[in-house]
């Protein structure tokens, strides 16, 4: 028993110094390495522009074309299924790096309410996001904060860069055809919550001197029927102009080729909305 | 089994200490490899009509390795628990994904089910003693009722039954493959079972296999989970190639691959609750 009980120890000791220098030296080659666009953000926080939101922020916001071709300071921290409260967290991190600076938040991200436990990835970057995880099992077993897909993306791109992940294909007959028997759906599916949210992110910008922009990237246009609230949120908007600045990018002239499916534009529609979104900003 | 609770236990640190090591590669079965393929496995078969046909096939492939982790994972616990309470069970599972034919497939898979369904409904049939039109029938009744004891649906009895033709079918063979190309077919051709196991429905069972023999479409939508999943499984293929039974010794080798094992389930395990899959039969 005794002989057990002291390999039991060493076991779970030794189990614990492991994880916690894999988890140290995976998080320190990857932070000065990797080129995944938050890693780069955490790096080096001041930038002129941040783009904020879910997929339909990563799609719609060319990085490398405003980089390249506009010449802006840009830096599109949009990721796919992006919860609000991780992305509020971001903003708040962005806020108090930075002034004077432009933030774009595509506004159908608002609604999503789960908390994403990915995010304690960067939970060792900043300290609004430790925050979010104080108390969680991710404080006591570091290695758990590699547990994601943040961590797999971050390994991806230590080699090649991020800031042109767009998608580059087309949408197809057969997604439109579909389009038909989608069900309807929600930007804000509680409107209170909604505005609530709205408030929020603006005063958090107001406080550090950061200009909040909000807009609403395009969906395929034969699909704008199947958003219940779609005029509701716009009245909304266009009530609290004062307030808020917004730009519907729905209004833009867009094409078929121009979409990667009913929710993303593709490269070619992010080129054009790149260039009317900080136009229409100024 | 029930005996094995009878008998006096005596306390002995170095079968603990396997029960522990045991317990450890249970855990990274299970959380690692079972469940984090379960997730991507689970919203595949449930959109079936959206994904791609290689994205149905790994699917497929990868649910072999489920169903394998999550039983055997299971049973790793149980037996490394019962050696820490210094209780011995018989092993269940013996690398069944290095079978080279059927018969050796149902020596290493599920050995308890297996042994019980030859000696009370194979050999209490006939066995092989009645010539071979009696024991093609036999090995078929047998297969049939081993799928309908997973539960009363045509899926598990076609399960069943191909299980039963591929055995029957096997013993027309007389040449003899090269070992990795025989393992390789029984690995394929019970990935192609598991099909019926697996689907909602016999319906969805056909397209799936009309899917991945047509092959017309190749996005994947989830390739950083792919690649990690991927990683678990020739992790999994290593410990059975070149570690199976690791844990029936206490060296520094075995302490280094409880770590190993470990820090992978910390790295890469699903810890939202999953049950194991034969909870259910």
């Amino acid at each position: 028993m005794k002989k057990f009980l002291i390999s039991l120890s060493v076991f779970l000791l030794a189990a614990f110094v492991t994880q916690y220098v894999v988890y140290t030296v995976f998080k320190k080659v990857l932070d000065s390495k990797s080129k995944f666009r938050i890693t780069r953000y955490f790096r080096s926080p001041k930038h002129k522009y941040f783009v904020l939101g879910n997929s339909r922020g990563v799609n719609s916001i060319n990085e490398k074309y405003a980089t390249e071709k506009l010449k802006l300071d840009i830096i599109n921290l949009s990721f796919n299924g992006m919860p609000y409260q991780n992305m509020a967290a971001i903003l708040t991190d962005v806020n108090s790096k930075n002034t004077n600076a432009v933030i774009f938040v595509e506004i159908s991200c608002l609604n999503n309410n789960e908390f994403d436990n990915s995010y304690s990835y960067y939970s060792s970057n900043s300290t609004i996001i430790k925050k979010q995880f104080s108390g969680s099992v991710y404080n006591m077993f570091n290695l758990l904060r590699l547990d994601n897909e943040l961590f797999l993306r971050n390994i991806y791109y230590l080699k090649k860069s991020d800031n042109d992940w767009v998608n580059n294909y087309t949408i197809t007959q057969s997604i439109i055809d579909k389009i038909k028997t989608d069900t309807s759906f929600k930007i804000a599916p509680n409107k209170d919550l909604f505005a609530t949210r709205l408030a929020e992110l603006q005063k958090t910008c107001n406080d550090h001197g950061n200009r909040l922009v909000y807009f609403l990237a395009p969906y395929y246009p034969g699909y704008l029927y199947k958003i219940s609230d779609y005029n509701s949120v716009l009245s909304y908007m266009s009530e609290n102009s004062k307030t808020y600045q917004f730009i519907n990018l729905n209004k833009e002239k867009m094409t078929d080729d121009m979409f990667a499916d009913r929710l993303h534009t593709n490269v070619k529609g992010s080129v054009l909305l790149t260039t009317d979104l900080v136009a229409l900003s100024k | 089994m029930l005996p094995k609770f009878l008998h006096k236990r005596k306390i002995d640190g170095e079968r603990m200490v396997m029960g522990i090591s045991q317990i450890t590669l249970g855990f990274f079965k299970k959380i690692a490899v079972a469940d984090s393929i379960g997730l991507m496995v689970d919203n595949s078969f449930q959109n079936l009509h959206v994904i791609s046909d290689l994205q149905i096939l790994i699917a497929v492939v990868l649910y072999s390795f489920q169903i394998y982790c999550d039983f055997s994972g299971y049973t790793d616990i149980a037996l490394g628990l019962g050696k820490v309470f210094g209780i011995e069970f018989n092993v269940n599972f013996n690398r069944p994904y290095f079978a080279r034919n059927f018969s050796e497939f149902w020596e290493r898979w599920h050995i308890s089910l297996s042994s019980w369904l030859r000696d009370y409904l194979y050999i209490p049939l006939g066995g092989n003693r009645k010539g071979e039109i009696f024991t093609y029938r036999n090995l078929m009744i047998t297969m049939l009722l081993g799928g309908l004891w997973h539960g009363v649906s045509y899926n598990f009895i076609i399960w069943g039954g191909l299980h039963g033709l591929f055995l029957v079918v096997q013993r027309q063979i007389k040449f003899k493959l090269p070992k990795f190309i025989a393992i390789l077919i029984t690995f394929s051709l019970t990935t192609i079972t598991w099909i019926f196991f697996r689907s909602h429905s016999f319906h969805d069972s056909i397209f799936i296999v009309e899917r991945i023999f047509t092959m017309h479409s190749f996005q994947l939508l989830t390739v950083f989970t792919i690649v990690k999943l991927f990683y678990l499984v020739g992790v999994l293929l290593i410990m059975d190639l070149f570690f199976f039974n690791y844990f029936e010794k206490n060296t520094y080798a075995t302490f280094a691959i409880n770590i190993f094992l470990l820090v992978n389930i910390l790295l890469f395990g699903t810890f939202s609750s999953n049950a194991f899959i034969y909870f259910q039969f």
